[in-house]
């Protein structure tokens, strides 16, 4: 597999701190990678860095050959981009925001497609202070889709959300994942981690302390001898909360 | 460009969406202009009196003396030009000149003393009243001189001539107006981009803009461009509702005037700048623009003319931006001045804008 994305001993001090302490990975073309960990764990900024936000300390990145800290502007031409905080302006309609952005990049672009795509097509002319947190989310993603970019960056992206709103969220990445692109997202969900990630790595402390699949993960863990106090039943709470409630979205 | 167009064009929507801004900025200055304006509209004031005295004798003190003592008048002092220019710009109802020489002895009574009463014409029947109770002083100093002449054959020795100039028939209104209209400039600028910019950096919105590819400048640049094309439909209603209800004058030339407008709201909006470059969030935006803009309001001539004021503050308030943006907009609109008299106003609002674009973008932090 191709690599999309190259990390190399990647730094990022502030002052005697260090928040990110000479990581590498890579991601693959095609594939949703995955960084977990703990909050204060160093994710956020290893992501803000990538999309040309942070200034790097020391280390390097290239994002489909193109080098990070000297191409900046290139980089941020082929990324889509979901912060943590989704601060949209206001008082503006979905479709205005989504034309606002495309000539950010100098790009027409066709508002009621992508609405189409995150299932916002009937909130086209409403102003987002009107969206449930699940459609502003889903919204962010069409914000960060609206340069119909190579790879996507989430942040946290279900953070907030009930079960419906997460599950379909999933779906979502998951469309985008079956279109081409690649998706680098971090979370605190292991469940969510499972569901979407080929591949993911666990950060502490600034560091990489693990990266491989999740099937990988488990195996190697069980294979030191862990299990679990309680033996695990076919089913969890989510799954009965799901079972009562249904799949279905409950705020449109 | 087309990214210029179409963020400006955004950004006019964002603004006039924002229906508190709208009303904040738009209607709270049309309400002042309405209340004062009609408040100014009766004329119950007293009657300004603006005295001359080249004299400078016993028999002019005497005079003035006895004029300070009438309750309807209030009188004021200074040298013939700058009382003339006031008659002229309706802060003086009438001016009365003590010529060199003017005595109340008579020397040679063939040639009369002469006292010169210079009143507005288009506002005579205010200064007629005036004129009525100043002839009644005279006639009463003339017994004085002669008591022993019976009343019917008094000499006139001293004497009030009366001078009709022509003036530019300011009212209240006139003051006022350009003032708000300086005010309105000043809002708009400080409040509009020190709130709607702390509001975007809260939300996260200027750091989502940062992860595009285009040039922040772009940004600020549609913001301002978009908010000096508001200010320019603000300051035509201001002058609309001016000129319909309460009869406002425009002297000058209207282009001019919206050339210092455009430089007023430059320094604003640098001024704005710098506060939501510099501040965190509103609540730190709000405190820092109120510091700015409320001492300005009461210490730059908005709403009663800075003659009136202490010769230090004087002083010291003649270099604040807006009392050069409410002397220009006014100079322009009741006299019509063009540049060669605002060369200082000119010059002052131009160093406040770039002093405040400097700081503007040194202390703009985008998170």
């Amino acid at each position: 597999m191709e690599n999309i994305i190259e990390v190399k001993n990647l730094t990022k001090k502030y002052g005697s701190f260090t928040a990110v302490n000479g990581i590498s990975f890579s991601v693959e073309k095609g594939e949703v990678f995955g960084i977990l960990g703990p909050n204060g764990a160093g994710k956020t900024t290893t992501l803000e860095m990538i999309e040309g936000l942070r200034d790097i300390t020391s280390g390097t990145i290239s994002v489909d050959g193109l080098n990070v800290k000297k191409q900046r502007e290139e980089v941020k031409k082929i990324i889509g981009v979901q912060l943590q905080t989704t601060g949209f302006f206001e008082n503006l309609t979905l479709k205005e925001l989504l034309v606002m952005y495309g000539t950010l990049y100098n790009m027409k672009v066709d508002p009621m497609a992508i609405l189409e795509e995150v299932e916002l097509s009937e909130k086209a002319n409403a102003q987002t202070v009107t969206l449930s947190g699940g459609q502003k989310q889903r919204f962010s993603i069409a914000l960060a889709l609206a340069n119909d970019p190579k790879v996507m960056f989430l942040d946290e992206p279900t953070t907030g959300l009930d079960p419906q709103a997460r599950r379909h969220l999933w779906t979502l990445i998951q469309q985008i994942q079956e279109k081409g692109k690649t998706i680098v997202l971090t979370t605190h969900y292991m469940e969510e981690a499972e569901e979407l990630c080929q591949r993911v790595a666990i950060m502490d402390h600034g560091e990489i302390v693990q990266l491989d699949t999740p099937d990988n993960l488990i195996d190697a863990l069980l294979q030191k001898g862990f299990s679990k106090k309680r033996v695990e039943k076919q089913a969890n709470l989510e799954d009965v909360f799901i079972d009562l409630t249904g799949h279905d979205l409950r705020e449109e | 460009m087309e990214q210029l167009r179409a963020l400006t064009i955004a950004s006019f929507k964002m603004y006039f969406r924002n229906k508190s801004a709208v009303f904040f900025s738009l209607f709270i200055p049309i309400l002042i202009i309405i209340i004062f304006g009609v408040l100014l509209g009766g004329n119950g004031s007293k009657l300004s009196i603006g005295i001359n005295d080249q004299a400078n004798n016993q028999s002019s003190q005497n005079i003035i003396s006895q004029l300070k003592k009438i309750d309807s008048f209030t009188i004021s002092s200074g040298v013939y030009d700058n009382e003339i220019k006031s008659l002229k710009s309706g802060d003086r109802d009438i001016v009365l000149v003590f010529p060199k020489g003017f005595s109340l002895t008579p020397v040679d009574t063939s040639s009369p003393s002469k006292i010169q009463a210079y009143y507005d014409q288009a506002k005579s029947q205010t200064a007629q009243v005036g004129l009525l109770v100043l002839d009644n002083i005279v006639q009463t100093i003339n017994q004085g001189i002669y008591s022993n002449i019976s009343k019917q054959s008094v000499p006139q020795y001293v004497s009030l001539e009366q001078k009709g100039i022509e003036t530019n028939n300011l009212s209240g209104i006139d003051f006022l107006v350009p003032g708000i209209i300086a005010m309105s400039i000043m809002q708009l600028g400080l409040f509009s981009v020190a709130f709607a910019f702390t509001t975007m950096k809260k939300t996260g919105a200027l750091k989502r803009l940062q992860a595009t590819p285009a040039k922040p400048s772009n940004f600020i640049i549609a913001q301002s461009l978009s908010r000096l094309g508001i200010s320019m439909i603000q300051v035509l209603i201001l002058i609309g509702i001016g000129i319909a209800l309460f009869k406002l004058h425009m002297y000058g030339n209207i282009i001019f005037f919206f050339f210092f407008i455009l430089l007023g709201a430059a320094v604003f909006l640098a001024m704005g700048f710098a506060v939501a470059g510099y501040s965190k969030d509103e609540n730190q935006a709000a405190p820092i623009t109120n510091f700015i803009q409320l001492p300005m309001l009461f210490l730059s001539g908005v709403f009663f003319p800075r003659t009136l004021m202490p010769d230090f503050l004087k002083n010291v308030t003649s270099i604040l931006p807006l009392t050069y943006l409410a002397d220009a907009l006014r100079q322009i609109a009741n006299n019509g001045a063009g540049i060669s008299q605002l060369w200082g106003d000119f010059i002052g609002l131009l160093i406040w804008a770039i002093i405040c674009m400097i700081i503007a973008v040194k202390v703009f932090k985008w998170e």
